[in-house]
């Protein structure tokens, strides 16, 4: 019997962003200031991104599903609030849970390829404080959730 | 289609023990019953099977807990935990008749852990099938063999053989063939704070 030994580690600053039952790991300086949502979210003309209810803001807001492909609206428990990158896109991403892991240390696993297609947006996991969580790029995230809007 | 099936299915590591032939009449000799070994005969959809030898399935899984993998392939359902690894687990039917409608196999009965080899002399590596029925060990000789079913274009690139059971034809796969696929080279995670 063997066992996959992990082949690299990711090491600094990481934020665990959690959607229901998806983590997500990303590097911290890819993840703004958290805020709570204040307020109930609504679709707008947008495809896939959300709004304030009854404001006029241009703020945008984004849920995951746990395929990481956008939700037409927000679920209950997603208060927290970031922006993800440079954050110059005005939008907000919705989270359950987020925790900020300092000077971590982290043995990477790859995820099968056998799994994967071009197209995934994630390639590696760590298992950290006994959550499974897939290491993720803000632009990965970004550019895989916003591609699957119609 | 060149190996047969005898030699696919047998396990047995130990040298084959030389029996004298005897002199044996000619129509008896017809009539006698050919080698048979086992297989195991894994049903993946109604109707449709697969065969593996015995010694590459270790561990079948009641009610599996699978990990979805966010925008994995649709014939890939995630990863399972099994003996401190995370296996890959594959829905055989999205895999090898991609396009159907294969929802209702998302959330299995069964997990059927198998176990192949990257290379020869490789350690073992694991995967595992999303099954809704229990595998079958059933005994199959060489008299059996025939050509592969015309219903799938994957049956060339994973097939070592196929015979027919119940007048079906039930190709053999080579788990290190479904498991072995490299990743795409031009994925590359561009993740600069990992060392």
């Amino acid at each position: 019997m063997t066992t996959v030994q992990p082949s690299t580690a990711a090491r600094g600053n990481y934020v665990l962003l959690t959607v229901d039952t998806l983590h997500l790991l990303l590097p911290q300086d890819e993840v703004g200031a958290a805020e709570y949502l204040e307020g109930e979210l609504e679709a707008c003309e947008e495809p896939g991104l959300l709004r304030l209810r009854g404001t006029e803001s241009p703020r945008r807001f984004a849920a995951l599903s746990t395929q990481m492909t956008l939700l037409p609206q927000c679920p209950p428990g997603r208060f927290l609030i970031t922006p993800l990158g440079d954050g110059t896109d005005n939008l907000g991403w919705c989270w359950n849970e987020l925790k900020i892991l300092i000077d971590a240390k982290l043995p990477i696993h790859p995820i099968p390829a056998v799994l994967l297609t071009p197209a995934t947006p994630v390639d590696r996991y760590v298992e950290v404080e006994g959550k499974f969580a897939y290491l993720c790029s803000a632009r990965q995230l970004k550019s895989f959730a916003l591609g699957t809007r119609n | 289609m060149e190996a047969a099936l005898e030699q696919l299915f047998n396990t047995s590591d130990s040298a084959p023990v030389e029996i004298s032939p005897l002199a044996v009449p000619a129509d008896v000799a017809a009539a006698e019953p050919r080698p048979q070994v086992s297989a195991r005969l894994i049903e993946y959809a109604h109707g449709r099977s697969i065969a593996l030898p015995p010694h590459t399935t270790y561990a079948l899984i009641e009610n599996p807990s699978i990990t979805v993998v966010p925008g994995a392939a649709n014939h890939a359902l995630g990863l399972l935990i099994w003996q401190e690894m995370r296996l890959p687990v594959l829905n055989l039917h999205a895999l090898l008749h991609p396009g159907t409608n294969t929802a209702a196999a998302s959330a299995p009965r069964y997990a059927l852990v198998v176990a192949y080899q990257r290379a020869a002399r490789a350690p073992l590596a694991y995967g595992a099938f999303a099954l809704d029925q229990l595998p079958q060990t059933i005994a199959v000789s060489d008299d059996e063999q025939c050509e592969l079913p015309d219903d799938s274009k994957m049956w060339a690139q994973l097939a070592l053989s196929c015979f027919r059971h119940n007048g079906v034809a039930v190709p053999i796969l080579d788990t290190a063939r479904l498991f072995s696929t490299r990743p795409d080279p031009k994925r590359v995670f561009n993740q600069t704070s990992a060392e």
